[in-house]
């Protein structure tokens, strides 16, 4: 699988900044998450594309900032994956100990994950005279570390 | 380097800093600025009171891993819209 113009130099620079301007990892989180461009790149690949393209470049050479900032594009792009897709990868990032922030990043991106609720509203009941109470579902997504 | 949250609201109780108004702030005053969803996301510390008309302080701020820098409280690259004063009672 090709990585190559994964972003555009204008969202490359754009993303810069905020690695730059970044004060906590939370500002990293909020600010990478938003971006249009890290949005697309969760639309346009899969999980696993997303993963592999994450693990080549933060194994590679030394991170300077060009390929720092694409490998926070793709680890904040996983994040917007399906949590259940990405939980193994991401119970295990913190070993990436050259990214600054991996650890507080990891916890906020899992807490962030786990706070996630899928409600099943069931509309298919049938009306009657008797007023009946909707079926409302909710499950919530556990953590099965 | 602080950059828990809670770290930062935690040295804020203990060390007595209470909360002034913009319009009062004075040298010395801490500036938090905080995101929308409350989370403190930059600090500075007031270098001037504010000037007149706009009533806007200028702090003195470390960007992240840029420089240092001395601006107009509204005028850096983070949230803007929620940023509040704290003086030190000792």
């Amino acid at each position: 699988m090709k990585m190559n113009n994964l972003l555009r130099d204008k969202d490359i620079d754009n993303l810069k900044e905020v690695v730059v301007f970044a004060n906590t990892p939370s500002y990293l989180y909020k600010n990478f998450r938003r971006n249009p461009a890290v949005i697309g790149l969760a639309e346009k690949y899969r999980t696993e594309e997303l993963i592999e393209f994450f693990e080549r470049l933060v194994q590679s050479e030394k991170l300077n900032m060009e390929t720092l900032t694409k490998t926070y594009a793709l680890l904040f792009a996983i994040s917007l994956k399906d949590y259940a897709e990405s939980r193994r990868f991401l119970n295990g990032v913190d070993r990436y100990k050259n990214l600054e922030w991996i650890k507080e990043i990891q916890e906020i991106i899992i807490d962030n994950a786990r706070a996630t609720t899928i409600k099943h509203i069931d509309l298919n009941h049938k009306t009657s005279a008797v007023p009946m109470p909707r079926k409302v579902e909710l499950r919530i997504i556990q953590d099965a570390r | 380097m602080v950059y828990d949250p809670n770290e930062v609201w935690k040295i804020i109780k203990d060390d007595n800093y209470v909360q002034v108004e913009q319009i009062q702030a004075l040298p010395g005053d801490v500036a938090l600025y905080l995101s929308v969803e409350g989370d403190v996301e930059h600090s500075g510390i007031v270098i001037s009171e504010p000037e007149p008309h706009f009533y806007l302080p200028k702090i003195w701020s470390k960007w992240g891993k840029y420089y240092e820098a001395i601006h107009y409280v509204n005028d850096c690259p983070y949230e803007k819209s929620n940023i509040k004063y704290y003086r030190t009672m000792g």
